[in-house]
């Protein structure tokens, strides 16, 4: 019986340089976390500054 | 925070919406190489002096994606060397925006995180979730470690959740476990 090929998943080896460009054009101008910063601005919404 | 060793390097990747630090998490066995942000955003004034305050966002960054994932544990085993990372950028943070004010939460806290954890959980808790809030754990045991030292430049605001809905921020109280801290740098420090 003939056995099924399966092919390896294939790896590139890439500089932390390259990754880092690749990363910072990926996040620019984006909110990356658009739940905390909603929470954030309602606690804030809802922040008493208590002198104690 | 600025003698902080023991960190990985960061990259600067800014723009005009938000404040960003880049760097990759190798893990102890230097295998696994995870790429994590820190991300600084506005959220609105403080209304007393107008300045602005800041959220501190951290988590991995999926390339795959192109999103975070702030409520993962990549478990890499470099936890303090991740902390102490973005610890590290905090100061340099203020240097940017010396009036401004940070506002510090954990992801972990969230009732949603501890049924996620529950349904996966690895640690056989029963009761408590040993995971649940334990970055803002780590983030209020550091100041009160520090807080000698660390009030020296910065003043730091607790808040904690009365259960209705408002959070009461007082000057932090060392020991305490707090919901959100605010950190701001004591030359622009907030008028209680």
């Amino acid at each position: 019986m003939k056995q099924k090929e399966t092919k390896p998943t294939e790896y590139v080896k890439v500089s932390k340089a390259w990754l880092t460009s690749l990363i910072a054009s990926q996040i620019k101008g984006k909110i990356l976390f658009p739940k905390k910063m909603e929470e954030a601005k309602k606690m804030l919404d809802h922040a008493r500054f208590i002198k104690k | 925070m600025s003698s902080l060793n023991h960190r990985y390097d960061i990259t600067e990747v800014s723009d005009q919406v938000s404040t960003n630090f880049l760097f990759y998490s190798e893990g102890n066995n230097g295998r696994v190489v995870v790429p994590k942000i820190i991300q600084f955003t506005y959220v609105r004034d403080y209304y007393y002096n107008d300045n602005p305050i800041f959220n501190l966002g951290f988590g991995d960054f999926d390339i795959d994606t192109g999103s975070i994932n702030d409520e993962s544990m990549s478990d890499n085993g470099d936890v303090y060397k991740v902390f102490n990372t973005v610890l590290s950028t905090i100061p340099i943070f203020f240097e940017k925006y010396p009036n401004a004010a940070l506002l510090v939460r954990g992801s972990d806290g969230r009732a949603e995180f501890e049924h996620n954890c529950k349904q996966n959980c690895t640690r056989n808790c029963i009761d408590l979730c040993l995971k649940f809030n334990r970055r803002m754990k780590l983030y209020c045991n550091y100041v009160s470690r520090k807080y000698d030292l660390l009030m020296c430049d910065y003043q730091f605001l607790g808040g904690v959740s009365d259960g209705k809905g408002w959070f009461d921020f007082t000057v932090f109280d060392p020991g305490k476990l707090y919901d959100g801290l605010i950190v701001s740098i004591k030359m622009f420090k907030f008028v209680l």
